[in-house]
């Protein structure tokens, strides 16, 4: 909680402006290739009705790379398994790519993003480590906007007693925004996650869909759900989450 | 006339006599001035124009610029400051190997870095004479494990470190020259977990731009290091020993020498993707002796981000063994780096 709230606070801090290019850098759970402008701040703050929260400050650094900092609720550990829960694992993220169009005419953004946890908390899976390398493209045909990529995950608790070793899975998204309603966005995307038990680390898929409705230039808010293997419509969980967009002081 | 007036007259003639030989006041131009006079205010109170002079200055006569009088006290403001034209830095590291570029003389650098597992290191140097750098240094590479298969290994942090470095500038002596650097670094003794441990390295690397957004750095290395601790021995009592093996003890030579290099290429004015491969020590207390010092490849790469001229914002990923591809011990770090001319602003102020 404190760390959403600091991570909301810094961003209306460092906010001045406003700027147009796509930038968030995920649909829902799976990483687009957009990076922010130099200096530029993506601030995203969630919540989902188990009240597992999520929260992530992305900084632009030079037009190349961004660096990301935030709390991540995707995976989720089960100790009897018949409904496991998400944890709350402190991450960062290093992102480096080219824009759209920057290699050559008609190519799409690409990306090359490394994540990793750096704390972990609330739950039974102690020093539990997370981390994937990832290579997303994503490119803008007309109203949609496309993501695919993969991604190798390892995972690791307890001293890495019990250990997933990298495993590779795919990733997709796709964003379709109407020219009827140009500030309302529908969201879909199909990742994976570690799912911690206490004598293995399996992958499971978690597939979202929802809306994004850009209430003002800088910020948007999204109502989405999601669901995840082995889970019926019941445990579906349902999210929203606040995005801003925020340019830094000239 | 007494003695006394007879001083009193010598005097005023001896002062009229030197005040008579004084030149005439000059004026603007070197133009004399008028004799003083006090025909300014007629007898009965009125004012008076004084003489006209011929050679005074009038509207027909302006005084030129450079020879209007000044007053010799009135308060003269300190000479501006000429801001001389300094060029861009070469870094003496590309992410966390060495460079063949030195720091220009009394140019000051500092380097301070965090990252996702905890780690935080410091790097500051200071060039000197264009020919060499001096730095200290804490490093957060050099890393332990109990035995073989220990897989929780840990970094043995901070790491204190001394360095220095002497070399040629890019261009220096020929046209096409590579930036060379013969450099030695070593660390003071660290205690940690009962174990003292040491480590060295000489390192001879070439660095050379090719185009404006490209450069290349290759070198060599030479490793030393050592480790005092009980490895399980004991004396004659049957007490437990404690022994000291180094790295040059081992048989193989080549076990110390490592090549590495690094790579940047700038596709942005202010941006950087910077890549290197370097190596570090690992210490494994409760392996053989000829395993208990290895050295272990590690791979970063990143982004460089000049904010101003004096500060670059760097991130990026470090792998510290890419031998393991091992994901979960790569760290996701980020570190800002300063540099200074301010020492070498003072020093030129003595010359």
């Amino acid at each position: 909680m404190k760390l959403v709230l600091a991570i909301a606070a810094l961003s209306v801090l460092l906010a001045t402006a406003a700027h147009a290019d796509p930038a968030l850098p995920r649909v829902l759970a799976v990483p687009t290739a957009w990076m922010p402008p130099p200096g530029a701040v993506v601030a995203t703050a969630g919540i989902d009705r188990h009240a597992a929260m999520t929260a992530d400050l992305d900084i632009g650094l030079g037009r190349l790379a961004s660096v990301e900092v935030g709390l991540d609720s995707d995976s989720r550990g089960c100790t009897a398994c018949s409904e496991p829960t998400s944890l709350s694992l402190g991450r960062a993220a290093f992102r480096m790519g080219a824009r759209q169009n920057a290699l050559f005419r008609g190519a799409p953004a690409l990306v090359l993003g490394f994540r990793t946890t750096f704390s972990a908390h609330g739950h039974e899976f102690g020093e539990a480590r997370v981390s994937d390398a990832y290579v997303v493209a994503s490119s803008v045909y007309g109203p949609v906007r496309a993501h695919l990529g993969g991604q190798v995950t390892e995972a690791a608790f307890g001293d890495r007693t019990v250990h997933m070793k990298p495993r590779a899975s795919a990733l997709a998204g796709l964003e379709w925004t109407p020219s009827i309603y140009p500030r309302t966005t529908l969201l879909a995307d199909v990742a994976w996650a570690p799912q911690f038990s206490p004598t293995e680390i399996e992958l499971e898929w978690l597939a979202g869909w929802g809306v994004r409705y850009q209430a003002f230039s800088w910020g948007s808010i999204e109502l989405a759900v999601r669901h995840r293997q082995d889970e019926g419509l019941p445990q579906s969980d349902v999210m929203v989450r606040l995005n801003g967009v925020f340019a830094g002081r000239k | 006339m007494s003695k006394r007036q007879g001083v009193i007259v010598t005097t005023v003639l001896l002062a009229a006599a030197t005040a008579s030989a004084q030149p005439a006041p000059i004026g603007a131009g070197g133009i004399p001035l008028p004799p003083p006079t006090d025909n300014t205010v007629a007898t009965d109170g009125t004012p008076v124009d004084p003489p006209l002079d011929p050679n005074q200055p009038d509207a027909e006569h302006p005084i030129p610029p450079d020879q209007i009088p000044k007053d010799p006290y009135a308060h003269t403001a300190e000479p501006t400051r000429k801001a001389v034209p300094r060029p861009p830095i070469s870094m003496p590291e590309v992410l966390t190997t060495q460079t063949g570029w030195l720091l220009p003389a009394a140019v000051l650098y500092s380097r301070t870095s965090i990252d996702t597992g905890g780690g935080v290191t410091s790097d500051n140097r200071v060039g000197l004479g264009d020919v060499a750098e001096f730095g200290i240094a804490t490093i957060d590479s050099v890393r332990e494990r109990e035995d073989k298969d220990d897989t929780n290994v840990e970094r043995i942090q901070p790491y204190v470190l001394a360095s220095f470095r002497l070399g040629v500038q890019e261009e220096r002596l020929f046209s096409g020259q590579p930036g060379v650097t013969l450099g030695f670094r070593k660390s003071f003794e660290r205690n940690h977990n009962d174990y003292k441990t040491q480590i060295a390295e000489l390192t001879l690397i070439a660095s050379k731009h090719f185009g404006k957004n490209t450069a290349l750095h290759i070198g060599g290395a030479f490793w030393d290091a050592s480790v005092y601790g009980q490895f399980g021995e004991v004396d004659a009592d049957g007490k437990a020993k404690k022994t000291e093996v180094t790295f040059h003890d081992g048989e193989n030579f080549k076990n110390q020498v490592r090549a590495f290099g690094g790579l940047e290429v700038t596709p942005l004015p202010n941006s950087q993707i910077l890549v290197d491969l370097g190596w570090a020590p690992e210490f494994c207390y409760h392996c053989d002796d000829a395993d208990k010092i290895k050295l272990r490849p590690t791979l970063s790469w990143g982004v460089r981000y000049r904010v101003a001229e004096f500060m670059n914002l760097e991130a990026g990923v470090k792998v510290p063994d890419i031998a393991s591809a091992n994901l979960l011990d790569a760290q996701i770090f980020g570190q800002m780096t300063f540099t200074s001319w301010a020492l070498r602003r003072a020093v030129d102020s003595l010359k």
